[in-house]
């Protein structure tokens, strides 16, 4: 009995349980918070810059909207970021990377060499350009990001097709006259999805890091809420002297946003390859 | 050579190196070909009037009139790309909006403070990083182990700004022991520029180091067990080779490799980092010229430093892979990485 | 009788490129003029060395290989030529059974779904329950139950594994099996009991196998005809029964003492080959066998001897046997 199921071994090791716990505390403040908290916005009887209290969980910044309804919000931003790019890194780099290892050859060859082309090029300087000409907005943040990503992910799907394409039972599905299309988005990618799998995660969590750089740098989205955002806000404004909840809060969400999904992928990782001696 | 053994079995490792370099600097010069290329389309093809990219209202007519025919931006679309070639052949990136110079005068200097700061952090990040990977490997499992690998799951999920405001507001605000920012403090002594400058670049080292040292850790010590596992250490350590031999010797040289690779892979994250570190910091480079191009909507600005940044990339990517290759001698009879 | 498969003068050389820019340095001549023909409802055995092509003779005719030179015919139609609709047809007649049961079954995807993909997509069957009762049938046809295609891969054993392998390149209703290695990689006793389904289905469904071997006590348990190959080319090719008892090529000889084989009533001394199979980019002149000979003579060095039928349906490459000796 040589395997047990991938989600077998993944419960049983704790980094990526906690990984996989934190994500769920962000699906749950980005999509069932907005529901239940106000979207921060006009202007209301609360004091400005007020500490943490009873009233105000995560205190006020300076137009005394409530931090923690921002926090909320923010997160849905984040959770949008980061499920667009993966969803465009996926839809250009797992084909590119599945045609390109299975069919092999020239063409192979070729798509190889313009995926290691898009690897060598600088993308924050790109996606400020990007940003700055064409405006912000999460949106275009988002897939920037993912067409930015699917380079690495193109690279991980070929090599993990390149060692697949020789085992023999993708060689009998040919040999039974399966159509290439299937074999490469079936046979190949379900067992291709592991190491993909890790570097999606890391996708989200780059995402959610640079949009928070970007909006640092002040091309985030001014409509939109968005951690990155209110910490540009706060430093501009020159309150993250006095007002440390409008710094710490905001970072700690990024972090732990980003934390979750590197344990997640650093769980699935030593799932994937047991590392015991 | 050739003649008499006509099999054609062995490869001719000189032709075969000479090939690799070759078509390495190919692969480097197409590589920065798409890059300019692609900055070319973005400006021009975004929504919007692309003459706004390189004409502001502050421009006098003759400027206008000169700007126009220097970019041919009343021409089609392939001639102005040939025009815009041909100008960066001669380094001729276009005027800046807020400085009323060519863009060019105004990036060199700010590059040698960007390539500072990052030569010096990447320099330290690898004199601590790579030492700590192996050691760490060799120790898997115990709390030293543990304790980096957690680090390492902080350091590659930390928030820059943060971390820069954090080290500001202890260091020097709190403890007072560096400088805010900027690189200089102005009216300084020459004989005391020196340590003056050091003393600037301690804090903004220091992020980029931690930053960074999180992903060279993790690489070296993934690639260090991978290759302790190997056959051919076995072998060694069988003809009595001492552990220490073993592991400085023969595994570090083969664990240098991909540490050096993903080097070069991390440097496009080094000047992402070094853009918002600059920032923070007020370190007069590159990264910090871009966020004053980007509040002032100074197109020419950006694109030319855009393009610059990208040119040292690919320069220090050619570099690294040309390092492995000397490395890895397995490059060098396949003429080319086997994965 | 009559001929499925009409092999001539099959050629397959494999490039050695070291990088994209080089040019091609040499070729491995993994098949160097193959001339066979597989009649309806035998078993033919293709024996030799690791290096001989045999495994290359097999992915060429389930076209997992081109020719380089040369053709293969399947009812008379050349199979190179066939494309879309007609290279579907040629999958249903001919499949492959594998070496590596632990390889060579998706190990994500359930037997019943690997076993009704194939029908689905040749619209052999039309929709899922009739794909899940022809799985069924098959499933018992090599003797599994039909619960086991709710199953995945890892929880069989080596012998099951290679049932499930059997079952699905029967799926299709083929007429032709391609054998490489079916048995080798199974324990002695799992051995014979897939020995024993192979000829069941043979009766029962009117199979022609070819069945590529090393082992030589397989052969001989199986075989209606043996086909010996050395160095890319046929150096045997007779009935079974006339192989064994004549072993007239020496290559045959040598293997055939080398194999544990019960039934040897004269205990011959082994005959141990010098040396190893040389190297297929550059074989030896004459003769691919003179380095290893033991019967060697001058001629063998110099000129290379045809597949000549020394007796009816006996054929040998060799100078021991021909006009030239």
């Amino acid at each position: 009995m040589r395997e047990r199921s991938f989600v077998q071994s993944f419960a049983q090791h704790s980094l990526g349980r906690i990984g996989l716990a934190g994500i769920v505390v962000m699906l749950l403040f980005g999509i069932v918070g907005p529901l239940l908290v106000p979207y921060p916005s006009g202007y209301n009887d609360a004091t400005p810059l007020a500490l943490p209290s009873a009233q105000n969980w995560l205190g006020t910044d300076a137009l005394g909207l409530n931090l923690f309804d921002q926090i909320v919000w923010g997160a849905r931003t984040s959770l949008f970021i980061s499920v667009t790019a993966v969803l465009v890194a996926s839809g250009i780099g797992i084909p590119l990377g599945l045609v390109s290892g299975f069919l092999g050859g020239r063409m192979g060859g070729l798509i190889d060499s313009v995926i290691e082309i898009a690897m060598t090029i600088p993308t924050l300087p790109l996606m400020i350009l990007i940003s700055a000409i064409a405006g912000p907005s999460v949106s275009t943040v988002a897939v920037v990001i993912g067409v930015f990503s699917w380079p690495t992910l193109a690279r991980i799907v070929r090599n993990s097709t390149l060692k697949l394409a020789s085992l023999p039972y993708i060689e009998a599905a040919v040999i039974l006259g399966i159509p290439r299309r299937t074999i490469m988005f079936k046979h190949i990618l379900i067992n291709a999805a592991g190491p993909a799998l890790v570097d999606l995660t890391i996708i989200m969590a780059t995402a959610v890091l640079t949009e928070a750089g970007l909006s640092y740098l002040g091309l985030g989205d001014p409509n939109a809420w968005s951690w990155g955002g209110i910490l540009q806000t706060a430093f501009k404004g020159g309150q993250h002297f006095h007002a440390w909840w409008l710094i710490v809060f905001p970072s700690l969400a990024i972090m732990f946003f980003v934390i979750s999904f590197n344990l997640l992928g650093l769980g699935i990782n030593e799932t994937l390859n047991p590392k015991r001696e | 050579m050739s003649g008499a053994t006509c099999t054609g079995q062995r490869p001719k490792a000189p032709s075969t190196m000479f090939q690799f370099i070759t078509l390495r600097i190919l692969k480097g010069a197409l590589t920065f070909l798409a890059a300019i290329t692609v900055t070319f389309l973005i400006v021009r093809l975004m929504p919007g009037d692309p003459t706004t990219a390189f004409i502001s209202d502050s421009m006098s007519p003759q400027d206008v009139a000169a700007l126009n025919t220097l970019l041919g931006l009343d021409r089609s679309l392939f001639e102005q790309y040939v025009l815009f070639i041909r100008n960066l052949a001669h380094l001729e990136m276009g005027q800046s909006f807020f400085f009323k110079e060519p863009v060019g005068a105004i990036i060199v200097p700010r590059l040698g403070w960007t390539l500072l700061l990052i030569g010096t952090s990447l320099f330290i990040t690898l004199l601590i990083g790579i030492p700590l990977g192996v050691y760490t490997a060799r120790h898997k499992g115990q709390w030293v182990d543990q304790t980096v690998s957690t680090l390492i799951v902080l350091g590659i999920s930390i928030f820059i700004p943060l971390l820069a405001f954090l080290l500001v507001y202890l260091f020097s605000l709190t403890l007072g022991w560096t400088p805010v920012g900027g690189a200089m403090t102005p009216g300084i002594d020459d004989s005391e520029k020196l340590a003056d400058i050091a003393r600037h670049m301690i804090l903004p080292t220091i992020t980029l180091v931690i930053v960074n040292l999180a992903q060279i850790v993790l690489y070296t010590r993934t690639s260090m067990l991978d290759v302790l596992k190997e056959d051919y250490i076995r072998t060694a350590r069988a003809k009595g080779v001492s552990d220490q031999g073993v592991t400085w010797g023969h595994a570090l040289r083969n664990a240098m490799i991909p540490t050096v690779t993903v080097t070069g892979l991390m440097l496009g994250k080094l000047v992402a980092g070094a853009v918002l570190t600059e920032t923070v910091f007020s370190w007069p480079g590159l990264g910090s010229m871009i966020y004053e191009a980007v509040q002032k909507q100074d197109f020419p600005l950006l694109q030319g430093a855009f393009i610059v940044l990208a040119f040292s990339v690919i320069l220090m990517t050619l570099v690294t892979d040309l390092v492995v290759a000397w490395l890895d001698p397995r490059i060098k009879l396949h003429g080319g990485t086997t994965q | 009788m009559t001929a499925l498969l009409e092999i001539r003068g099959l050629k397959k050389y494999f490039g050695l490129k070291k990088s994209f820019l080089q040019r091609e340095r040499g070729y491995v001549h993994a098949l160097d003029g193959i001339d066979v023909d597989l009649m309806q409802g035998e078993t033919l055995s293709v024996v030799g060395e690791s290096g001989s092509g045999k495994s290359t003779l097999g992915r060429t005719i389930v076209r997992l290989e081109t020719p380089t030179e040369g053709s293969v015919r399947f009812e008379g139609q050349d199979i190179s030529q066939l494309r879309g609709q007609g290279a579907q047809r040629l999958r249903q007649s001919v499949q492959m059974v594998f070496q590596d049961p632990y390889a060579s079954l998706n190990p994500r995807l359930s037997v019943g779904h690997a076993l009704a993909e194939p029908m689905l997509v040749h619209g052999k069957v039309q929709n899922r329950h009739e794909a899940r009762e022809a799985v069924s049938q098959l499933l018992e046809r090599v003797g599994l139950r039909p619960e086991m295609a709710n199953s995945y891969p890892f929880a069989f054993s080596g012998g099951q594994r290679q049932r499930i392998g059997i079952a699905r390149a029967l799926s299709l209703g083929p007429k032709v099996l391609i054998c490489d290695e079916a048995v080798s990689a199974l324990d002695v006793s799992v051995q014979s009991q897939i020995l024993n389904l192979f000829n069941q289905l043979k009766r029962d469904l009117g199979l022609t196998y070819l069945f590529i071997t090393h082992d030589l006590a397989v052969v001989r348990y199986i075989s209606d005809r043996v086909m010996v190959m050395y160095l890319g080319q046929v150096v045997e090719l007779a009935p079974r029964d006339a192989f064994f008892e004549k072993r007239l090529h020496p290559y045959s000889r040598a293997l055939i003492s080398a194999a544990p084989l019960a039934s040897t009533r004269r205990r011959e001394p082994k005959i141990i080959l010098q040396g190893e199979i040389p190297n297929a980019i550059n074989p030896p002149s004459g003769c691919r066998f003179h380095t290893r000979c033991p019967q060697a003579t001058a001629v063998c060095q110099s000129v290379e001897p045809a597949l000549r039928e020394i007796e009816p349906g006996h054929h040998v490459r060799c100078h021991l046997y021909g006009p030239a000796a």
